[in-house]
């Protein structure tokens, strides 16, 4: 049954048209085109599709997607250590990646590598890029000039 | 750069690490062209600081055109060579029959490999070193350590060359110990095709791995001393891994993946 509901993304009230059981995913992607957040294997196994949320928003759930990571401290930093270590590969997996390095540092702003590699453990990366995320998050931790 | 359109000239395939070496000895045959293009009009021209003096004196430099004892704007000196520049080049290595280029364009892309010539072979190389541990019990292995070591020749981009060789070392990894495409022999068919179910390795599962880039140069490979660097991060790991494991176990491992089982 398809039900119009409010959902509050990226600081924008968004009002979709959607069935109960559509995932979040579709809506990201179908229904508002934001195409950023990634399909990878649908299970929520490879980490591709992770989005925060956010549950004490009022009036509905408040969704960040990587489309808007950037306009926080954590996920500014975040992005900046990216772009100098140059960590993509094929990038399909990156904006996961950052999403969950971003909540990450939120939680815990100087992680070592176990807190990474558990932090991290839902990501996975078929190009090999491990050894340059945790090195981009160690240098987003300690990065004091971004904004 | 434009890349990927069908409009665009034919170019290789992208396959046996042989992309960089074809794509970038052609693009720099346009790019001379247009070189020798900027500096003769540089030295044609009667305005010109440049003019009169020998045009293969003049260098390129941080988007300058440089002389003996003048510089300037590389958007000045375009403009004088005609505001708008175009140059073609076609480039078949040796080794490969002059048809080659117009084969390529009907879809039979021919390719030189490390033995193709008769005068010198032209591999890129490489070595893994490995450090393993075997869990006494369980027997599960965990790779602790990596350092590999590849001479490639001439490497264009050493950033992005750094990547590629660490991501071949991370597939031999998971060659070596986690993925395998499982068949039920029943129905015939592979049941872990998607990225649930086909297992590859989590950051935990990835130890610091350095990469060492021995500098190499070759003058007869080709005129740029280009090697390919696509696949060669990859090549040995299985060994050097299994290596790892017969040192640690006494266990001679010949069937890929080395999971726990095979070494019970």
């Amino acid at each position: 049954v398809s039900q119009n509901r409010t959902l509050t993304i990226n600081g924008e009230v968004k009002s979709v048209d959607a069935p109960d059981d559509m995932p979040l995913l579709w809506v990201l992607r179908d229904l508002l085109g934001m195409t950023g957040t990634k399909f990878g294997c649908g299970i929520a196994q490879c980490g591709a599709c992770t989005v925060h949320l956010d549950g004490n928003a009022v009036g509905g759930r408040a969704v960040t997607t990587i489309e808007a990571v950037g306009n926080t401290a954590a996920g500014a930093r975040v992005q900046k250590a990216w772009l100098e270590l140059e960590v993509v590969q094929c990038g399909y997996c990156q904006s996961g990646q950052i999403m969950s390095a971003s909540a990450l540092l939120t939680m815990t702003p100087a992680p070592n590598d176990t807190d990474i590699d558990a932090a991290m453990a839902g990501n996975i990366c078929r190009c090999g890029t491990y050894v340059r995320i945790r090195e981009a998050i160690k240098r987003a931790a300690t990065d004091q000039d971004a904004a | 750069v434009l890349m990927g359109d069908s409009d665009l000239p034919p170019i290789m395939i992208a396959g046996g690490s042989n992309n960089a070496a074809s794509a970038s000895l052609v693009v720099a045959k346009a790019c001379e062209e247009l070189r020798d293009r900027i500096a003769k009009a540089a030295v044609a021209s009667s305005s010109s600081r440049f003019h009169g003096t020998d045009p293969r004196s003049l260098e390129f430099v941080d988007g300058k055109l440089k002389g003996a004892d003048h510089e300037e704007a590389l958007t000045v000196a375009i403009e004088r060579a005609g505001h708008r520049l175009e140059a073609y080049a076609e480039n078949v290595p040796d080794g490969l029959p002059p048809k080659s280029l117009e084969e390529m364009t009907h879809g039979k892309p021919a390719m030189l490999s490390g033995a193709s010539r008769k005068d010198v072979t032209a591999y890129a190389f490489g070595a893994h070193f490995v450090e393993v541990g075997v869990h006494r019990r369980t027997r599960e292995v965990r790779v602790r350590r990596v350092v590999s070591a590849f001479a490639a020749g001439t490497i264009i981009n050493s950033m992005t060359a750094h990547s590629q060789f660490m991501g071949g070392a991370i597939w031999g990894l998971s060659s070596a110990l986690h993925e395998e495409t499982e068949m039920d022999r029943q129905t015939a068919r592979y049941v872990n095709t998607n990225l649930a179910d086909y297992l590859i390795p989590v950051h935990a599962d990835v130890p610091d791995i350095e990469i060492i880039m021995v500098p190499e140069k070759d003058d007869r490979v080709n005129r740029l001393g280009v090697k390919g660097i696509g696949e060669i991060g990859i090549v040995g790991m299985n060994a050097a891994v299994a290596n790892a494991v017969f040192n640690a176990t006494g266990t001679r491992i010949r069937g890929l993946p080395i999971r726990p089982e095979k070494l019970l």
